[in-house]
């Protein structure tokens, strides 16, 4: 992706919205499992420069599997610096030392958490977003959930601090950066568009949907530091034990049935203890010495309070994804008030999610086999999807009341090149929506090929005037 | 779920209507949409009121229509003093016979054009309500029906209000499209001149499609699918008009329900079996303008209603895939 340098203030808007959560969650687990040893403002430095390869590899005409992988063998290149001037800074650059230093720290990983491996995930998490934030278009929704995301996460940091008497240093100058950069992401992104599904009628409405947002989240966030105590989390921490002690005598079991391995010469391995060397400290693989069980506990509570996050985010998108429905349908008009209405329209809401969240697991326990689709027109549905979705990418979403021939002329006069392929993609998809059951198959080679050719075609990005309408 | 339907067979009525549109526009000279918007009216049996300023073509565009058509053409020039019976007919005393005989009025005619309807009496227009919607006339207790096929075309003049009277909402309401043929190009008007110079076009105007034939094609376009999304997007259209702000009275079922069969038919016309949104959005300000009501403020900010539609329009969604 190219980037486009117009709009460089809002990827350093959204660059520094995720940089101080990502920073105050990488020092909470630094300071819980490795305090003191590694600079988190340092390995901060992974997210621009991941950006920026991200963007200098963008320009280059090479498959994006290729681009991909130059990015990832920069970041390892990175890495390494950072690991050496952070961890091995009193060695030379010439000496070996330093590489033989990294590798034993990862052979010990079992006994001991090391520095360097948190530096690893955390390099690689930050240059995975820097990367994402370099292939994406930053607008207004990108702003808003950047906001709704770091909210929630900063909530959730600074809980799992208190619980865990762990101090995140620096946290009120990051989460006032955190609000300002927010804030002024949201209402830049937003002025620059223009319009949005907050447009028109609704302008005045946004701070109310996004204050609602923001109260939702904490609100959320009080309640569970309010009945999540110390008692509490101690007893989900036994419970886990007992789980995890059931398994260890499952597995037992199961090594019991091995026949013993011959007495042989182990091969010396350094960095771990000798057999037989000092008796509590003797090396079990089946358990784990203190000091690692309380760096997994930590780590443990920040995966699960993670999936608890992600959970909330999914929930408030689909309300907030509902609301956008509803607002573009009504724009502005009275609304008869239907006794039952809204709490149908509520009922129906909390059936989507529980179906969906009931569906989604039960869909990975039973896969359903998959429908034959004899007359193609999940294919073609599914292909007009992409394309949709591709054009949007670039700057191109299609409004709500625009019919499909109406978007061809909207992108065919904005790039050309694209009408050959687009227009038989949407005479096909016209055909298949709007027509008779019995109006026949698409030629689905013939709509990949235009796929995928249409996909191979650059656009340019969409300038910043908005068109003044109101977009999807 | 909608049974599976064949497909129609639009080349037949694509046809037809080029021949019509072709034969017409000797005549009516640059007006392509004009006159495509009146064969669309002429095969959903629809009735057109054009407004427009005098000279432009409106009775030439009328009989055109019904010369091309071979069908009767009668001609209802509009004065206050004009009677309903002057219109439908009366029921007359013939001595030889010594029996009331019933003398049918110009409605009488396959293609009736009703010239400046607004200077009639309210009581002279509503004669006509029977006739649009109906397709037939009472007189004197007796129900007569009206050739088929009827079309009613109705002029008038948006200036000149002098001494008017504008037509009810009711009657408003059994217009399918209200249209205005406008000025020619330069060019058009170049070539009405060089057309009419040395005899009028219309006296060897002939007839290209038989009213038995339109009477199929008729039939043939109700066959036209319309997918179960498009119909909710009319609805919600029609809907969508009732609760905007800037309307004191929106469409009626009535006009949801011309907007379907107007939509039919321009899909025919377009040689496809089905109905898309693009057809009802083009088709949406000509039905749908003549029956709205602006508020006053609207009004006197000189907003016009087809801009309101179009607005009503941008805000409604179009039933396509969504992307997250």
């Amino acid at each position: 992706m190219q980037l486009d340098k117009r709009i460089l203030l809002p990827y350093l808007l959204v660059m520094g919205v995720e940089g101080c959560w990502l920073y105050a969650l990488i020092m909470l687990i630094s300071e819980g499992t490795v305090p003191g040893r590694i600079s988190v403002l340092g390995l901060m430095l992974a997210l621009p420069l991941s950006f920026l390869t991200t963007a200098l590899l963008g320009k280059m005409r090479s498959p994006k599997a290729l681009r991909r992988m130059l990015g990832w063998l920069a970041w390892a290149a990175v890495m390494l610096i950072m690991l050496k001037a952070q961890l091995y800074g009193a060695q030379g650059w010439g000496e070996r030392e330093w590489l033989a230093g990294i590798g034993g720290a990862f052979a010990g990983i079992f006994a001991e958490f090391q520095p360097e491996l948190l530096m690893l995930m955390a390099g690689a998490a930050l240059w995975g977003l820097g990367q994402r934030l370099a292939e994406t278009r930053p607008g207004f929704t990108l702003a808003v959930a950047e906001f709704q995301f770091g909210l929630a996460v900063l909530v959730l940091t600074f809980f799992s601090a208190a619980q865990l008497n762990t101090s995140v240093a620096g946290a009120v100058p990051v989460t006032l950066t955190f609000f300002i950069l927010a804030l002024l992401g949201v209402a830049v992104t937003h002025a620059r568009e223009g319009t949005g599904w907050l447009a028109g009628r609704h302008r005045s409405h946004w701070s109310l949907l996004l204050v609602a947002t923001v109260g939702l989240v904490l609100a959320l966030g009080w309640a569970i530091v309010a009945l999540v105590n110390p008692n509490v989390l101690a007893v989900v921490l036994e419970g886990l034990k007992w789980l995890w002690g059931l398994i260890m005598k499952v597995l037992a079991f199961f090594a019991s049935l091995l026949p013993e391995p011959e007495p042989g010469q182990l091969p010396a391995v350094t960095g771990l203890p000798g057999p037989g060397e000092g008796g509590e400290d003797t090396f079990n693989p089946f358990t784990f010495s203190e000091e690692v069980r309380e760096r997994i506990r930590i780590i443990w509570i920040v995966v699960v309070s993670g999936l608890l996050l992600l959970a909330l985010w999914r929930v408030s998108s689909q309300i907030i994804a509902w609301l956008r429905r509803r607002l573009a349908g009504m724009s502005g008009a009275e609304v008869e008030p239907l006794s039952g209405a809204f709490r149908a329209d509520l009922l129906r809401l909390l059936k989507f999610l529980a179906y969906g969240w009931l569906g989604l697991i039960i869909g990975r326990l039973f896969p359903p086999k998959p429908k034959p689709d004899p007359s193609g027109v999940a294919f073609a549905r599914q292909i007009y999807r992409q394309v949709l979705g591709w054009a949007a990418g670039k700057g191109y979403r299609r409004r709500l009341s625009q019919t499909p021939h109406e978007f061809l002329d909207m992108l065919g006069g904005a790039a050309p090149e694209t009408v050959p392929d687009l227009s038989v993609i949407t005479d096909h998809y016209v055909r298949i929506r709007y027509g008779p059951p019995a109006a026949g198959p698409p030629d689905e080679g013939r709509l990949k090929l235009n796929w995928q050719t249409l996909r191979k075609i650059r656009l340019k990005s969409r300038g910043d005037s908005p068109d003044g309408q109101g977009n999807a | 779920m909608d049974k599976v339907t064949p497909e129609v067979d639009v080349r037949r009525i694509k046809e037809a209507a080029d021949r019509l549109l072709d034969n017409v526009s000797q005549v009516v000279v640059g007006r392509r949409e004009t006159v495509e918007l009146a064969l669309v009216a002429l095969l959903c049996e629809g009735h057109l009121l054009i407004e427009d300023v005098p000279g432009t073509g409106k009775t030439v565009l009328a009989k055109a229509l019904a010369r091309s058509l071979n069908c009767s053409f009668k001609r209802i020039q509009c004065t206050p003093d004009l009677l309903p019976s002057d219109v439908t007919g009366i029921h007359y005393f013939n001595q030889k016979t010594s029996s009331f005989e019933y003398r049918p009025g110009p409605i009488m005619a396959n293609v009736v054009l009703v010239d400046e309807i607004n200077r009639a009496t309210p009581r002279t227009q509503s004669s006509l309500l029977e006739s649009m919607q109906e397709h037939q006339v009472t007189v004197d207790l007796e129900t007569v029906a009206l050739p088929r096929p009827f079309l009613l075309i109705a002029t008038q003049n948006p200036v000149e209000l002098e001494g008017t009277f504008p037509l009810p909402e009711a009657q408003l309401d059994r217009f399918l499209f209200r249209i205005h043929l406008g000025y020619p190009t330069e060019d058009g008007e170049a070539l009405i001149l060089a057309r009419f110079q040395k005899e009028n076009p219309l006296d060897s105007l002939g007839s290209v499609v038989e009213a038995s034939e339109l009477i199929e094609l008729q039939k043939l376009c109700r066959q036209v699918y319309i997918e179960e999304s498009v119909r909710r997007y009319i609805v919600a259209i029609a809907r969508a008009t009732r609760s905007y702000e800037h309307i004191e009275l929106g469409a009626s079922p009535r006009a949801s329900l011309a907007l379907s069969l107007a939509a039919q038919a321009l899909a025919a016309l377009r040689e496809r079996g089905f109905v898309i949104p693009d057809d009802v959005k083009y088709l949406a300000a000509p039905v749908l303008a003549h029956r709205l009501v602006a508020r006053t403020q609207t009004r006197l900010r000189g907003q016009s209603i087809e801009g309101i539609v179009q607005e009503i329009l941008d805000s409604v969604p179009v039933p396509v895939e969504n992307t997250k």
